[in-house]
């Protein structure tokens, strides 16, 4: 059996997504700042009829926020209902990845072992999994 | 295909289950109510056959057992005796079970066969019951349907009626004038995303379109488009609505259970399920209802014994009235039980700790009845199964409060207790006040905004004691906080200071409260979306919202905005909100807004008749029937203070109120809000003008709002209520039927030229000619004459004397 997975990049890591849990990748414009909340929080954005909660994904690891610029990469994403949009750096390409280069280990050290929850390998390189549902935590903010 | 099967049975059966209560419980009010009986045995009987044909054994046998019992109910071989009908609801009630059990794949372990057995020992309990009063036997209620089916009690039987089935189709009864279809909630919820998207999309369209400048062909086009996106969208909220009855279904069952734990007479008239509300509305409201019911079944209605006592019929009742009112449900529920003592409230408030004994004593009535609402205070004496246990309505008034909702109690000791839910038409669109912070948006709901006022104003002035700031309006003291300081906004380069507005907000709990805003931008309905998880928790925000500009807007939680102002001082909350209450009602009797109007001169009206100031297009002003009308969400309202209509731009309308009725003036400026004091000089024509103020030196004249309702067009008189007027003439005279006919109707009266009604009428018309003159009592009998110049002893008005006429009408009509 075989998995489909986006491969993007932020905070200098190279990170697959399960391509199910992606809705669509487009570019940011127009965002709104959300004053008083997270900073997980990167802002709101319109994307069609459906507001997107931006994450900032990179803040999840570093600690530090990055500006988000109009033209950005975000990927749609919906977990329990809510759409958010995740701020990347970079996107790669989907990958088809066979199950026994799926380790369901966490190797990750910091705080990307919070959002990860094992590892893949692509072309003798090894990806971190990301572990969306995580990035939307509210623990994992009022934690970090 | 099975599954499909199932899956439209479970919905179907759990369709019918709604209703199927009431109807079983009419049955037992009305045991020759052959319709509830015979709508029961069709129940059970489709569920008997769906059963059979799905292979689900223990839905069949018990709705063959179920069965049985309808059969000989149909056949009046029994009366439902109140045990007969518990045991028929509880097997309904394990019917309902095992249906959703089989959706959700659970399993069911209680035992079917008790339930079964009982209900036949009630069978043959009901046979003899019948055996020893005759007399009541009641008139059979033979149907077509039941003819040719026997059915023999116990014995399992296959399933065969399959033509009765058919035949029950066939019943005119059950087919339905407004076909429907079932529809997914979510399909729904797609279309009505995708309506959003269309509407989005064309707002966009729009703006692209504006800064193209030869447009002229393609502007019809669009303007088609648009009307048929509003059309659609309209379409598609309707579609989200369902009617009220389905949140009261569940209400005459939960009422019968009470009343039999606690062996109380109590009768629960329901009216108005004919208001249409929003579907998640329903499901919110479900749970505080029923709980509003329990409380008054439970310890509003007293034990039959002390109602005796107290002088009331034995059997209470519950009324609950839904209705609509502008964009607001109004749920009305009233018993006519004991009401609530205030005294033995306030030793349940004092006992609690809430209040001290000095502190409760100073409180207003409505203070202390608000108290009902407060955590650990039961209405109760005793703690029973039901009620009584303090945890209740103060749960009712957040659940009704999450939805922006309100509730009130109006106390009638000794004679009952009436409280009113009032409730926004839908959940999900807010009236929204947008307003600008930094380049931050931000948007209040309307509903907790008490009032606007431009800090300059000369009625404000911030003072500062201890490091908090307090605004002081006219006199009032509020905490006061920049919304750009709240919200953690970096101080912007504050070009304009002094075109900052303050926002006086009234949180739905607790004081009010000021807000600083750079701006106030808007009103506008807000589809509200809710927040994501995160976005919640930061304790500011309900959700968001998408504007037509297409650009997220947060809305700002009210009731958390005060918490971080820090003024929740949860020791005096209710006390203080009741003071605050009384106070923003006196305000606003003593308030006044000053207006320069089209004219330029500046008036005042009193701030109690205003509504809000709505902004309109000049488009949507007409002028017809000579009266000039602006047209609001598709309806028309009167305005006055317009004399021409603008060809384009904006005009500004206060909306005024009169509680039921709205009007619009239109303003050129609204100045301010100022206060009245005693010193108002009267005025010559006190219909137009209250009286005068002086304002700074200047005259401003108070306008009576009295004048905008009194001559109401849209004053919809009862058709009977309408004095009738009978015209004797032929039926073809012209001169009645072109002339008279037409203005008396204006007039609003009731016309008729029927013998019959010139017993009844209030006032008779003869024309001369017509030479019938004596025929009538000339007590209320107005003659008509041709000419000008009266006959000489001749009491009649020329025909053409409007005046008279009508003078002369309304004259015989209030003598008679």
């Amino acid at each position: 059996m075989e998995n489909l997975f986006l491969v993007v990049e932020f905070a200098g890591e190279r990170v697959a997504i399960p391509s199910h849990e992606v809705e669509s990748v487009v570019r940011v414009e127009n965002i709104v700042s959300v004053p008083g909340a997270s900073p997980v929080i990167a802002g709101l954005f319109a994307l069609r009829s459906r507001v997107l909660t931006l994450i900032d994904t990179q803040y999840l690891v570093t600690q530090e926020s990055r500006t988000v610029n109009k033209g950005d990469f975000c990927v749609v994403t919906e977990i329990d209902g809510h759409p958010y949009g995740l701020i990347v750096d970079r996107v790669e390409d989907v990958v088809t990845v066979a199950q026994e280069d799926l380790m369901h280990i966490g190797f990750a050290n910091g705080k990307w072992r919070a959002i990860s929850n094992g590892m893949i390998t692509h072309d003798d390189k090894l990806l971190l999994l990301l572990n969306s549902r995580s990035l939307v935590k509210v623990e994992i903010q009022t934690a970090a | 295909m099975m599954d499909e099967l199932i899956n439209d049975f479970i919905a179907e059966t759990r369709d019918n289950l709604e209703s199927l209560t009431s109807q079983i419980l009419n049955w037992e009010k009305n045991p020759n109510d052959s319709e509830s009986v015979d709508s029961i045995f069709r129940f059970v009987h489709t569920v008997k056959g769906s059963c059979g044909f799905l292979d689900l054994p223990r839905l069949l046998a018990l709705s063959h057992a179920a069965e049985d019992i309808m059969s000989e109910a149909r056949d009046g071989k029994i009366l439902p005796t109140k045990s007969l009908v518990s045991s028929v609801l509880s097997v309904v009630d394990r019917i309902a079970i095992l249906t959703n059990a089989i959706e959700t794949k659970q399993d069911v372990k209680d035992n079917d066969a008790d339930l079964i057995a009982d209900l036949y020992k009630e069978l043959e309990g009901a046979r003899t019951s019948e055996i020893n009063q005759p007399s009541a036997k009641p008139t059979d209620s033979q149907s077509p349907i039941s003819a040719g089916i026997t059915i023999d009690a116990i014995e399992e039987k296959p399933v065969e009626q399959n033509d009765d089935i058919i035949e029950m189709f066939n019943n005119p009864q059950e087919v339905s004038e407004n076909k429907t279809i079932r529809v997914s909630l979510n399909l729904l919820n797609n279309l009505m995303s995708g309506v959003s998207d269309l509407v989005l999309a064309r707002n966009e369209v729009s703006r692209k379109l504006n800064e193209v400048l030869d447009k002229s062909d393609v502007d019809v086009v669009f303007g088609r488009l648009t009307a048929s996106v509003s059309e659609m969208r309209d379409a598609v909220s309707l579609m989200r609505m369902q009617n009220i009855d389905h949140l009261f279904s569940a209400l005459p069952r939960l009422v019968r259970d009470i009343c039999e734990e606690l062996d109380k007479d109590i009768d629960l008239k329901i009216d108005g399920g004919e208001v249409e509300v929003d579907r998640e509305m329903i499901e919110a409201l479900r749970d505080p209802l029923k709980h509003i019911i329990r409380n008054a079944a439970d310890h509003g209605i007293e034990s039959k014994e002390e109602r005796i006592a107290a002088g009331k019929s034995p059997t209470g009742t519950i009324k609950i009235n839904a209705r609509q009112m502008g964009n607001q449900i109004l749920i009305e529920i009233i018993d006519d039980g004991s009401g609530i003592n205030l005294n033995s409230l306030g030793q349940k408030v004092v006992g609690t700790k809430l209040k001290t004994p000095t502190q409760w004593d100073a409180m207003s009535e409505k203070a202390k009845l608000d108290m009902i609402f407060s955590p650990g205070i039961s209405t109760a004496e005793s703690v029973t199964a039901i009620s009584g246990r303090g945890v209740g309505m103060d749960v009712v008034r957040t659940n009704i409060m999450n939805i922006s909702g309100a509730i009130s109690v109006e106390n009638n000791e000794g004679q009952g207790l009436k409280l009113t839910l009032s409730l926004p038409l839908t959940l999900s669109i807010i009236a929204g006040l947008s307003m600008r912070c930094g380049d931050q948006m931000f948007a209040i709901s309307r509903n907790s905004v008490q009032e606007l006022i431009l800090k300059n104003n000369k009625n404000v002035s911030i003072e500062e004691i201890g490091g908090s700031k307090i605004a002081c309006i006219r006199g009032e003291r509020f905490p006061y906080a920049r919304l750009s300081d709240l919200v953690g906004i970096g101080e912007t380069a504050e070009q304009s200071y002094n075109s900052r507005t303050l926002v006086v907000v009234k949180p739905a709990l607790g004081k009010s409260y000021v807000i600083d805003v750079d701006a106030v931008i808007d009103n506008e309905e807000l589809v509200v979306k809710p927040g994501a998880p995160l976005l919640m928790a930061s304790g500011l925000y309900t959700g968001t919202s998408l504007p037509d500009n297409g650009r997220p807007l947060l809305l700002l939680d009210a009731n958390a905005v005060a918490d971080k102002i820090c003024i929740n001082n949860a020791d005096n909350v209710t006390e203080e909100t009741s003071d605050e209450d009384k106070k923003s009602e006196e305000a606003k009797l003593s308030s006044a807004l000053l207006f320069e109007t089209i004219e330029g001169e500046q008036k005042a009206i009193r701030l109690a008749v205003l509504d809000r100031l709505e902004e309109v297009e000049a488009k949507y002003i007409g002028k017809s029937g000579g009266i000039k009308r602006v047209k609001i969400k598709e309806k028309l309202y009167e305005i006055f203070g317009l004399k021409e209509i603008p060809d384009d731009g904006i005009v500004k309308l206060l909306r005024l109120s009169d509680g039921e009725r709205w009007k619009f003036l239109a303003v050129k400026e609204v100045v301010d809000i100022i206060k009245l004091d005693e010193n108002i000089a009267p005025s010559l024509y006190p219909e137009q003008t209250e009286g005068v103020l002086t304002l700074d030196d200047r005259q401003v004249e108070l306008m009576n709002p009295y004048q905008f309702f009194e001559h109401d067009t849209a004053v919809q008189v009862n058709e009977n209520q309408k004095p009738l007027c009978y015209i004797d003439s032929s039926d073809n005279d012209d001169w009645s039927n072109k002339m008279l006919l037409p203005l008396l109707n204006a007039a609003g009266y009731r016309i008729s030229t029927d013998k019959e009604d010139a017993q009844n009428a209030d006032v008779i018309l003869t024309l001369e000619g017509e030479n019938n003159h004596n025929e009538f009592d000339a007590d209320n009998c107005v003659n008509l004459r041709k000419n000008m110049a009266a006959n000489e002893n001749e009491n009649s008005i020329y025909r053409y004397d409007r005046l008279g006429l009508l003078a002369a009408i309304e004259e015989k009509i209030a003598k008679g």
